[in-house]
């Protein structure tokens, strides 16, 4: 479980144009202390993350509009979403997919179907070495 | 084809003949000119003579005054009676230089002055006999004459008037030249005769050389024609083929390029609910959603077993999707095989355990080579996962590792059911499934191996089985460890 006050929980956007996924993930999360905004679409993403600056964002890569990628590459270039961590969860699977995903500036790259255990682990890495940025 | 040279030589000796008909007419007509010529000059020569010999000494300068009259008249008739009688004379005439007829043969003319006479005695008034053809009207009749005129002079003296002397052209030259012309015909038209009996059996045998030098050249002609006929028809079919196999090509590739379109696809749009179905139900395994009893559980771990499966399956059909694209990629590092055989053989611990099989370690130290370890891990839990299903009860499978300075083996030895040696050749083959394995219902999809191969491969090693039937099976991969390379994605042919 993630160490902070309640009132404090870290704030992650999840996006995922399948809202079964959207759901379950949005659960593991919420169960691992954190508050979650829900995004169903690249362009809903962007938005989002400018508007509120999470703390860390999981997005899928094939969704409705900007992908995955592009909102990575977005969310890069803004002053505020610069330095703040992204894991991009998605069934493509393949070696280049996963190349390309670190090339637009995601920090990790999960593959479909996750396992809670292990994207939970790479949430609260992420979220932890985002604290102990100097501010 | 024997009437076809006969034609030949009837033609060319048709134009053979021909020729020689136009050369001897030429001939002909040269011999009858020079001949007519030659009597025209003795004909001349003839009028020369009469007036030297007969006229010389007879005619004084005062036949030539005025038209002869009397006793002197009837003295030249008698004169020139002698000679125009003879054969060819038609007329004689003496002319004053006036170009009057002072005597004349032919009573009539005598004292005329025709006026063609004054221009053709011109040249012998100079001295200088001269002689044309003419016709003139003899009793009725329009004949043909030589005219000669011929100068009458003194011995040292200037012509005093002209004798003019008329000669039967027929009798004088032409009959003449016949004379000398028909035995020129006559040898011509039989020399031509022998010419043309000679020439018919050379003629003959140079045709019928010809006609068959002929036939070969159109039978080599034909046979050429033929031959680029069939040429052409054989480039012709050349060229669709190419078309049909081109067209072939590239529909094949367009559907390869498909296949593994749709394989990514069906593999990734399967990857998606598999996601919700295997997180969902972690969930409830968790008991995010109360507790569960056990017999909910055992239910549930079926499902989680089973999509289990299904997920592996997935993986399967889109690692060979990427293999046979030429997209499987290897992250390299340092692999320690014997490690990786003994990890392997842990996690099959439980199954071989269930079903009372001896699984056996026999993992000698080997030196790390460079690979894959995830995908050499796949090699080695396929193979074990394979002979464990072919292994009866109470069976045995040993997981061995080796050695030498070259090259790491891996092998699995079971003692299953064994292959059928027909089977073998195609155990390597995508979805091929042995005869045992469906026989008995043993799950499988038949990628198994296929991908064991194609990972083996991507490491530039090889595998090979050795089976028999009813006492077992041996794998042995063979790795080589030359292959280090650095570490890192590389891409390789499937």
């Amino acid at each position: 479980m993630i160490e902070q006050a309640p009132s404090n929980r870290p704030l992650v956007l999840v996006a995922d144009d399948d809202e079964d996924i959207l759901t379950l993930v949005t659960f593991r999360l919420e169960r691992a202390g954190c508050d979650v905004v829900k995004a169903r679409s690249g362009d809903e993403a962007l938005s989002l993350a400018l508007e509120q600056v999470p703390d860390l964002a999981v997005l899928d890569v094939m969704m409705p509009g900007l992908d995955g990628y592009e909102v990575t590459f977005e969310l890069r270039r803004a002053e505020a979403t610069r330095t703040m961590p992204i894991i991009l969860l998605t069934a493509r699977a393949q070696e280049s997919d996963v190349a390309r995903g670190l090339a637009a500036g995601a920090d990790e790259y999960v593959r479909k179907p996750f396992d809670a255990r292990d994207l939970r682990e790479r949430v609260e890495r992420l979220l932890t070495r985002g604290l102990a940025k100097p501010a | 084809m024997s009437s076809k040279p006969q034609r030949l030589t009837l033609r060319i000796t048709a134009y053979t003949g021909v020729a020689l008909l136009f050369a001897a007419g030429a001939i002909l007509w040269f011999v009858n000119s020079r001949a007519t010529a030659q009597a025209e000059n003795q004909a001349v020569n003839r009028a020369q003579f009469i007036a030297d010999a007969l006229l010389h000494d007879e005619l004084g300068e005062a036949d030539f005054v005025r038209p002869v009259m009397g006793s002197r008249r009837a003295q030249l008739d008698e004169l020139f009676q002698r000679a125009v009688h003879t054969e060819g004379m038609l007329r004689m005439n003496l002319i004053a230089p006036s170009g009057q007829i002072t005597y004349s043969t032919s009573p009539a003319l005598i004292g005329t002055r025709p006026a063609q006479e004054q221009e053709a005695i011109e040249p012998a008034l100079r001295g200088k006999g001269a002689s044309h053809v003419d016709h003139i009207d003899q009793g009725g009749h329009r004949i043909k004459t030589l005219a000669t005129y011929l100068p009458v002079q003194p011995a040292d003296g200037a012509p005093i008037g002209v004798f003019e002397l008329y000669q039967d052209y027929d009798a004088r030259v032409t009959d003449q030249a016949r004379k000398t012309l028909y035995p020129v015909a006559g040898f011509l038209a039989l020399a031509l005769f022998v010419l043309c009996a000679a020439l018919v059996p050379i003629l003959r045998r140079v045709t019928a050389a010809v006609e068959v030098r002929n036939e070969q050249l159109v039978e080599q002609a034909t046979r050429l024609e033929q031959s680029l006929s069939f040429a052409q028809e054989a480039q012709a079919e050349a060229e669709n083929a190419r078309r049909t196999l081109s067209d072939q090509n590239r529909r094949l590739v367009e559907l390869d390029r498909l296949k593994d379109e749709f394989l990514s696809l069906v593999s990734h749009e399967l990857r998606t609910p598999l996601t919700s179905i295997r997180g969902y139900l972690d969930l409830v395994l968790d008991e995010e959603a109360g507790e569960l009893n056990t017999e909910q559980r055992r239910f549930l771990k079926a499902v989680e077993r089973n999509s289990g499966r299904l997920l592996r399956l997935v993986g399967d059909l889109l690692f060979v999707a990427q293999a046979d694209a030429g997209r499987l990629t290897l992250e390299r590092a340092k692999v320690d095989v014997a490690a990786l055989a003994a990890d392997c053989v842990e996690a099959a611990r439980p199954v071989a355990d269930q079903r009372t099989i001896d699984l056996q370690l026999a993992a000698v130290p080997v030196p790390a080579l460079m690979g894959d370890r995830g995908r050499l891990a796949q090699v080695l839990d396929n193979l074990v996962s394979n002979a464990l299903k072919f292994t009866p009860e109470g069976g045995r499978v040993e997981v061995r590792t080796s050695t030498t300075d070259e090259y790491v083996y891996m092998v699995v030895e079971d003692s299953g059911v064994g292959i059928p040696a027909a089977e073998q050749p195609r155990l390597f083959e995508r979805f091929f499934r042995a005869a045992s394995a469906t026989e008995q219902a043993i799950p499988g999809t038949g990628l198994g191996l296929a991908i064991v191969k194609a990972i083996v491969e991507a490491h530039a090693g090889r595998i090979e089985v050795v089976s028999a039937l009813g006492k077992g099976t041996t794998f042995r991969v063979e790795l080589p460890l030359r292959e280090i390379r650095s570490a890192g994605p590389v891409e390789v042919a499937a």
